[in-house]
């Protein structure tokens, strides 16, 4: 029996194809109203796959685009405060060869000092600049004020709080970035020099080695008692001494003289009597007699102090070549060779290299007050020497304003990158998830047809019964 | 040839024709019923006589029965798909609705968690700042209340099933009963031989009703009733009905039941089949599934942030947020070991380090606490903590752990480095310390036991002299003593002058006094070599007045918990002496590297090493003779036990999985308490840095996925189940639509084919009537020739 078809199969096939266009028609004009072809993961479950990291992606890239003006910001902001600090020290080196000049007087020397201090406490507020409320050159320790202006026994110094810590944040894929440089690298960075000491004629020597100081230090030299060694009978005067380490001695018993370092032969027994060495140091000495031996070596022990001898170092060991010295305020140590350290006096220690913005403001501010109450020519030779180390300062800050520089230019290098890879993304996605809006509003049309012939050709069916012609 | 047939003859045929006419009617008017079988008259001419000669003629039609057009093999396929569609429409409204649920991927948890670590990003970059802190913790608040959000959904999803279930099973019942009755009046209708052709219908029409529900077998028997199976069961046997029940299994799965009996319908198709199996398998695996990720978000996160520093530096306080469960039952809590005390997550074997900080100095001592989950109660631990210098701990009676610094100190779990780790003093210190040249273990078994040293301490002028007496009974074994047995025997001895101390493996003796006129001197007593079996000196030392200054500065990127040794290589000063080295080892003694710490090196200069450490070397006297070394931890998980986690403290989310997941409030009330960095310091994001590489970091307990992968891979698959159903529930539509065709086409009335019966059967019946007038009238004209 060939298949029959009946009216209610007609409807429902009439119904199911009417209903099945719909459909379709529906879900292309939610394709094309929302701009998405893919809206709930049953759409393209592949493509769902790929849109979630690919969302995910773009999500980042924007919180790198924002890191990266954050960070241009930041970097632009440190920039200014640096350029700042190099305007001022440009100032400074007016300053500095102003001072220089023998021909200046007493008070205009002690007017360009008050100017210094003012630039010291400028430049100590630039370096603790900040934005927002967190500091700018500290590290990480943001909070807390980088720069310490300290004064106290050892003069002033800027004691660095910060620590060294970067805060790095990532600006594109992979590539992360600093945001601020460590201040003491800008203001206090270093290219350790040699080490020499002027102006006493002690005799005493750098070492050379393991130096800790910065800028200049004054170094005392002192007499400092007499050693072990020295003969019993003979014990350290009241009087002034000058001499320093081992020093030859002779008794001769009648006459009862002593004679010291090859000097002059003085009668004993003796109280706080000065005893003038061959080579014109003195040594005062008290001695009440002769001793077994009639010739001998001693040590006259010498204190040495870098801290205006608020603490000494008592150097009886004349052979050593390095030996410490240690500043009790800011704990740096010098290290000095003390074999031809043969008289007590003051010495002018200068690291070269060790100059910072800091130092350099503190101790010309010093020169030009003069606090040490040095000659008038010590001072203008020492301003005359800070001359390249306010260069080299001055170079710091500049280094520092070209890295922030660098690093804000490349900021801008990335974003263009950033922007690409934005781009790009954008691009994938909106091939996987968005519409094609052509192909599919030429679906739409061609859904619209079908459905309309559909519903005419339906319409016509379903009105054919053979009822309607029978009378 | 008598009239009297001739007119019987007539009016069988007006009545087969008035039937056919009556059941093309009756087709007509039943073209829309459902379930409608068409009908059909049957005729049959009737018996005919015999007349004369042997002449046989008909006497006529016999409508013989009304039958409908039933294709029985049909009807069962057509029951069976019926019940395929409606598992496949509960399939897929069930997965459309998940993906409802899930909302991607425009939308839903994955941007949740992209805001999430998008968040702990923009912080990074600003760590400082109190309002991305707060983001932080609000988008937390968020991933939680989301990932929550997911859980309940799905749960109602399950919970509905019952209750929808339980509706169906009633239809079921209800059709059961019907049919139930209509085998009945089947029986009774067709008792005398016709065709219950109504009823029928009616009965094959409930039975579909039912397989679009439930799988189930029809069997016909021979006195026209219809037995019904379910799942291998009698559900309708005649005219008795066993009624389905719908039950709740322990799981909260539900289970349909037949009668009181236990027996689990095993059913396959259906609606009903369907909804238990996707609230059975589907939707446990998809809450299992998000549990995973959420159990495994928690726990990476959590280890990160309990073991970072919140904003305020080291804390003076901390109460565990989870308390150890009375497991025995002896109201007390804490003293169940920890791996028996309830805790959400599993104490591990591991090593816990607690760093106590004195405030004023910053100076940082850091302890290591042994965790072993199968030994140690939480009373335990607090008893080990409390142990420690500046620190208290105690289990509080709702069993959570209690610590507290002293006034001044505070304490963190951080892995940081100790920025100045020389605090014992054994590198160059200012109190004289004489350490041990080799690495424990030391071999004293060629020792006489007790055996004895002088420790000599105070100045030259004054000394003070103590005895330290090693007993056999201080070492597991004699000929491999480690360094900590040891330092437990000597400073049991040593009275308060020296101190004994372990570092990096290295015993060491220090005087208690510093300065350049303090001595130590060490000198085995008797005819002991003791010192000697160490590798101590006996010659003396002296301290100094300022102590070699050691700085610590950048954070550990290694992946393993270790430590960094150093040791002289001679007897010299940082920075003066030529050619002073320092040797620097691993934990386990193997040469690193070898720094220049000699004439050239500035002291206080940082020298970088591997792993992002750097150190640097303040001026002094250092001394290789004397032993000196330095121990620096170097740790990448500062908490490899996970007790934190499984306590709580200080942790970033509460809650184990997708329902129960919660930011900690601590956080939303007070963003500080974030843990951005590891130091303290404002802008330090080293926590942050480490939570971000979470994002990246593919997890074993996630199959190798990143979460944001593993949640991903959740929506494909869903994505996948829904497109999969819908197309399913496509295909099984149209193979329906091709049953119910061929149903129609057997069974389904069609109206020009009943109005073409109509016109035929009443021409029948137009002739059938000329025939019995014909018939009349030649009776008529017979009568009127007897007239």
């Amino acid at each position: 029996m060939s298949l029959r078809i009946t009216q209610g199969s007609l409807y429902e096939m009439a119904r199911g194809n009417i209903s099945r266009s719909l459909l379709r028609y529906t879900s292309l004009q939610d394709a094309v109203s929302t701009g998405r072809r893919v809206n709930r993961p049953s759409d393209d479950p592949a493509a769902t796959l790929r849109i979630i990291p690919l969302n995910n992606d773009l999500r980042n890239l924007g919180q790198l685009s924002n890191n990266i003006a954050l960070a241009r910001e930041t970097l632009n902001t440190g920039a200014s405060a640096l350029e700042d600090g190099s305007s001022l020290m440009q100032r400074l080196r007016e300053l500095t060869m102003q001072a220089a000049n023998g021909t200046i007087s007493e008070d205009d020397r002690i007017s360009i000092g008050a100017e210094v201090e003012q630039l010291l406490n400028q430049m100590v507020s630039i370096a603790n600049s900040k934005r927002g409320d967190q500091y700018m050159f500290g590290g990480t320790a943001s909070d807390e004020q980088p720069f310490d202006l300290v004064t106290d026994g050892g003069g002033t110094r800027v004691v660095y709080r910060g620590n060294h810590e970067r805060l790095n944040i990532e600006v594109a894929p992979g590539v992360s970035t600093p945001l601020s440089l460590p201040g003491d690298s800008i203001f206090q960075q270093r290219h350790r020099g040699t080490v020499s000491i002027s102006g006493g004629n002690t005799g005493i020597r750098p070492a050379g080695v393991g130096d800790t100081g910065v800028g200049f230090q004054n170094l005392a030299i002192a007499f400092n008692g007499l050693h072990t060694d020295a003969p019993s009978t003979v014990t350290a005067g009241s009087g002034a001494t000058t001499a320093l380490g081992v020093l030859d001695y002779a008794f001769t018993a009648s006459p009862a003289t002593l004679s010291i370092g090859g000097g002059a032969a003085v009668p004993i027994p003796a109280t706080d009597t000065a005893f003038t060495t061959s080579d014109g140091t003195v040594i005062n000495l008290s001695v009440s007699g002769v001793p077994a031996t009639l010739t001998g070596t001693f040590t006259a022990k010498a204190g040495i102090s870098t801290d205006g001898g608020a603490t000494q170092v008592d150097v009886s060991d004349f052979s050593r070549t390095a030996t410490p010295v240690r500043n009790s305020y800011d704990g740096t140590v010098l290290n000095v060779d003390v074999t031809q350290l043969s008289r007590t006096g003051e010495e002018l220690v200068k690291h070269a290299g060790t100059f910072d913005t800091f130092t350099v403001l503190v101790t010309l501010r010093d020169l030009l007050q003069n606090r040490s109450d040095l000659p008038d020519s010590d001072v203008q030779s020492r301003i005359a020497s800070l001359l390249t180390e306010v260069d080299s300062a001055h170079e710091g800050v500049l280094d520092g304003l070209r890295e922030l520089g660098f690093r804000s230019s490349s900021m801008e290098l990335l974003s263009g990158r950033v922007e690409s890879l934005k781009v790009s993304r954008s691009e994938s996605l909106s091939l996987v998830q968005d519409t094609d809006i052509a192909d599919s509003i030429l679906q739409l049309q061609r859904q619209d047809i079908t459905y309309q012939a559909a519903l005419q050709v339906s319409a016509k069916m379903i009105q054919t019964t053979l009822s309607g012609l029978l009378r | 040839m008598s009239f009297g047939f001739g007119l019987g003859a007539g009016l069988k045929a007006l009545t087969a024709a008035r039937l056919g006419i009556e059941t093309a009617g009756n087709n007509v008017a039943n073209a829309n019923t459902p379930g409608y079988s068409r009908q059909r008259v049957d005729l049959m001419s009737s018996l005919p006589y015999s007349i004369a000669r042997g002449f046989q003629i008909g006497s006529g039609v016999d409508v013989s029965d009304i039958s409908r057009m039933v294709d029985e093999g049909l009807e069962r396929r057509l029951r069976l798909q019926l019940g395929m569609v409606g598992a496949a429409e509960v399939d897929q409204s069930h997965y459309s609705e998940l993906e409802g649920i899930l909302a991607e991927p425009n939308g839903g948890l994955s941007s949740t968690l992209a805001s999430f670590f998008g968040s702990i990003g923009s912080l990074q970059s600003n760590p400082a700042d109190r309002a991305l802190r707060g983001g932080v913790a609000q988008a937390g608040n968020e991933l939680a209340q989301g990932i929550n959000l997911l859980a309940r959904r799905f749960g109602d999803l399950g919970d509905n099933t019952f209750a929808e279930v339980n509706g169906l099973v009633r239809q079921v019942n209800d059709d059961a009963v019907s049919i139930a009755r209509l085998n009945v009046q089947i029986v009774e209708l067709e008792a005398n031989g016709s065709t219950a052709n109504d009823l029928r219908d009616a009965r094959e029409q409930k039975i579909k009703d039912i397989a679009k529900l439930i799988d189930t077998t029809a069997m016909p028997r021979n006195n026209g009733t219809v037995d019904l199976l379910v799942g291998g069961h009698l559900l309708v046997a005649g005219d008795r009905v066993t009624q389905l029940q719908t039950e709740r299994t322990e799981a909260g799965i539900t289970a349909v039941t037949l009668g009181n009996g236990v027996d689990a319908i095993g059913a396959s198709q259906g609606r009903i089949a369907a909804l238990i199996r996707q609230q059975r398998d589907n939707l446990p695996q998809m809450r299992q599934r998000l549990d995973q990720m959420t159990r495994n978000t928690i726990l990476e996160m959590n280890r990160l942030h309990t073991t970072g520093m919140p904003r305020s530096g080291p804390f003076a306080s901390l109460t565990s947020f989870y308390g150890a469960k009375d497991g025995d039952g002896d109201g007390s809590r804490g003293d169940e070991l920890l791996g028996q005390s309830g805790f959400l997550f599993d104490v591990e074997a591991g090593d816990l380090y607690v760093a106590v900080t004195d405030k004023a100095t910053g100076a940082m001592t850091r302890t290591r606490v042994a965790i072993d989950p199968t030994a140690m109660s939480l009373q335990d631990l607090a008893a080990t903590l409390d142990n420690v210098a500046h620190l208290s701990a105690s289990v509080d009676p709702t069993g959570r752990l209690r610590i507290n610094a002293d006034s001044g100190y505070g304490f963190d779990f951080s892995p940081r480095l100790d920025a100045s780790p020389n605090a014992f003093g054994s590198l160059g210190g200012a109190k004289p310390s004489i350490g041990s040249v080799g690495r424990e273990p030391f071999d004293l078994s060629t020792q006489t036991f007790p055996v004895s040293f002088t420790v000599t301490t105070g100045t030259a002028a004054t000394p003070v002299v103590s005895t330290v007496t090693l007993d056999a009974s201080d070492f597991a074994n004699t000929s491999a003593a480690t360094v900590d047995e040891l330092v437990t025997a000597i400073n049991n001895d040593v009275g308060g002058a020296a101190t004994a101390a372990n570092v990096g493996g290295h015993l060491v003796l220090r005087s208690n006094q510093g300065g350049s006129t303090s001595q130590l001197t060490l000198a085995n007593a008797g005819a002991g070599t003791v010192l000697g079996s160490l590798g101590m000196t006996t010659t003396a030392v002296t301290g100094q007045d300022v102590g070699v200054d050691v700085q610590v500065e950048g954070s550990y990127t290694g992946s393993d918990n270790g430590k960094l040794v150093f040791v002289p290589s001679g007897d010299g000063t940082i920075g003066v002496t030529a050619d002073l080295k320092m040797n620097v080892f691993d934990g386990d003694g193997n040469l690193v590297t070898v720094l220049d710490v000699g004439a050239g090196y500035t002291p206080g200069e940082s020298i970088t090493l591997e792993n992002g450490v750097a150190i640097a070397f303040g001026p002094g006297d250092v001394s290789a003779t004397a032993g000196h070394v330095l121990a620096v931890d170097t740790l990448a998980d500062s908490d490899t036990s996970d007790v934190l986690v499984a306590l709580g403290m200080n942790s970033f989310f509460h809650g184990s999985n997708a329902a129960d997941i919660a930011i900690n409030q601590d956080l939303l009330d007070n963003p500080d308490m974030l843990a951005a960095g590891t130091s303290g310091s404002a802008s330090d994001a080293g926590n942050l840095i480490r939570m971000l590489g979470l994002r990246g970091s593919k997890l074993g307990d996630l199959d190798a996925n990143t979460i944001e992968d593993f949640y991903a891979d959740i929506v494909g698959d869903v994505g996948f189940e829904a497109a999969a159903a819908n197309n399913l529930l496509q295909s099984q539509d149209a193979l329906l639509a091709h049953l119910q065709q061929q149903r129609e086409s057997v069974s389904g009335v069609n109206i020009d084919e009943e109005m073409i019966d109509m016109t035929r059967y009443q021409q029948a019946y137009e002739a059938a009537a000329r025939f019995i007038s014909t018939v009349q009238d030649m009776t008529d004209t017979l009568i009127n020739i007897g007239r």
